[in-house]
């Protein structure tokens, strides 16, 4: 597993010139095919060729614009049902980025990321992703996503047989927030709440198998609260499918951890620049280290001289022999 | 004459400027109390949006009740109670934006003290070559 995290790290290195677009337009392509076949009630979206524009200029936009073309796609597929829908989820969108996502531009994916995961019932691993790369503070962004999920729910579950039915606009209108902040709503916040801050709390303790421990503990607290809390609330839950989707979701979360947070991705670096004399052209290759040792981290010193201290990161590099490299890296010299 | 010492700090400081001049220069252009009063004042305009909005969407909910009741409400007693509203979800993200920035603007004022030393050092450098490759004033003449 650790030659196999080496290769992708060396792999991403040489091309990431090229895999981050690639990465970033089958990611907006899936986020937009998704949504379109939950909602999908604006008939001139609804169309491969026009989402696969949209994921390319996705690709090559930063990663808001992904989230900042999602989230029209959702109010221009609202529109589609009804004037109504369409403005309560431009009012919905815009202030929950006005309130709270100006402050963490950088947690607006999960406002996207949140319905994909629901659609594909693994609502789960968003709060347990959000506890290994943010902090406990990512609650809050868990929060504002499970709105988001919620709303596409309701539209597609609720508003759109209304329609159907041809209720009156002020109806509908009074219906959404009705069937939104609901019992369900408060027992989701909760639920993914407390495994963010939990996930997080434990992963910031960086020892062995932390990271492990942390998304099962993560999965078995939120597996317990929804169904607990179901049952204390009086919500109608599908247990079994809860049950399924939060062990896909440790499971994909313990995959991302494996191949994409755990390993230090980082790109080659091409830097230009120049003075009275030269032109320079730089081009900056991450250094691989044999055998996927890092360098060790002692807490301090004293307990690095002592011998008694624990690395920070824990590898092991018994297996390397230091002697023969230093040996090769001399000759060099 | 090219040395390594020179040839690193060059790219540390392109690499910097490559990836991080644009937000930091926006940050450090201003004062520090400069920069915090026009967060503050942008987050005076936001919330003050969001907040009209929010009571938009309130009252069309309750549209059937305020239309009911409409000779019944006291104007002036819901009035006082929207501005206390209105005045403490104002105070709560004026809390948050000014500590926001602060920290904020002492990150960036880092990264700039951090690129101006690298540039002093750089020009050192320069200076020293030139006085080293035989013209005493280091100038070009």
């Amino acid at each position: 597993m650790g030659n196999l995290r080496e290769r992708l790290k060396a792999f991403y290195a040489d091309y990431s010139f090229y895999i981050l677009p690639v990465m970033k337009f089958a990611l907006a392509l899936g986020i937009y095919v998704l949504i379109n076949n939950r909602l999908g009630y604006m008939e001139a979206l609804n169309r491969l060729f026009i989402l696969v524009i949209l994921a390319a200029i996705s690709a090559i936009l930063p990663f808001n614009a992904t989230v900042m073309i999602g989230i029209a796609l959702i109010v221009a597929h609202c529109f589609g049902l009804g004037v109504e829908t369409g403005l309560f989820a431009l009012v919905l969108y815009v202030v929950l980025v006005l309130l709270y996502f100006r402050f963490v531009p950088r947690d607006a994916l999960v406002m996207l990321m949140t319905p994909v995961a629901g659609i594909l019932h693994m609502e789960a691993v968003v709060p347990l992703c959000l506890g290994l790369v943010r902090g406990p503070e990512s609650a809050l962004s868990a929060a504002c996503g499970l709105v988001s999920w919620q709303f596409v729910e309701i539209v597609h579950d609720e508003i759109a047989p209304l329609k159907e039915a041809d209720a009156g606009m002020l109806n509908v209108l009074q219906s959404i927030p009705a069937s939104l902040f609901s019992p369900k709503l408060l027992l989701c916040v909760i639920a993914s709440a407390a495994a963010t801050v939990l996930v997080a709390l434990i992963v910031r303790h960086m020892t062995t198998y932390t990271r492990l421990r942390a998304v099962i503990a993560g999965a078995v607290l939120y597996l317990v609260i929804m169904l607990a809390g179901g049952v204390a609330v009086g919500v109608e839950l599908n247990a079994p499918a809860i049950v399924a989707g939060t062990a896909a979701s440790a499971a994909v979360a313990l995959f991302l951890n494996m191949f994409v947070y755990s390993v230090d991705y980082r790109q080659s670096r091409f830097i230009q620049f120049e003075d009275d004399d030269y032109y320079y052209y730089v081009k900056a290759i991450p250094k691989m280290r044999a055998g996927g040792a890092k360098p060790v981290r002692y807490y301090d010193d004293s307990s690095r001289q002592n011998g008694t201290g624990t690395p920070v990161n824990g590898q092991d590099v018994d297996g390397v022999d230091f002697k023969t490299k230093l040996e090769d890296s001399l000759k060099d010299l | 004459m090219l040395t390594k010492q020179r040839l690193q700090l060059m790219i540390s400081l392109a690499d910097f400027k490559q990836s991080h001049i644009n937000t930091t220069m926006r940050v450090t252009k201003y004062y520090r109390n400069d920069y915090v009063a026009v967060q503050l004042v942008k987050n005076f305009f936001v919330t003050s949006i969001a907040y009209l909005i929010l009571l938009g969407f309130f009252a069309v909910y309750h549209l059937d009740f305020l239309l009911t009741n409409m000779n019944n409400l006291k104007m002036g007693r819901l009035a006082a109670v929207l501005l206390i509203i209105y005045l403490v979800m104002l105070a709560v993200y004026s809390v948050i934006t000014y500590v926001i920035a602060r920290i904020r603007y002492a990150r960036a004022r880092e990264k700039a003290e951090d690129y101006d030393q690298k540039l002093d050092l750089l020009a050192n450098i320069y200076r020293e070559e030139k006085q080293s490759s035989g013209n005493p004033f280091g100038e070009d003449q």
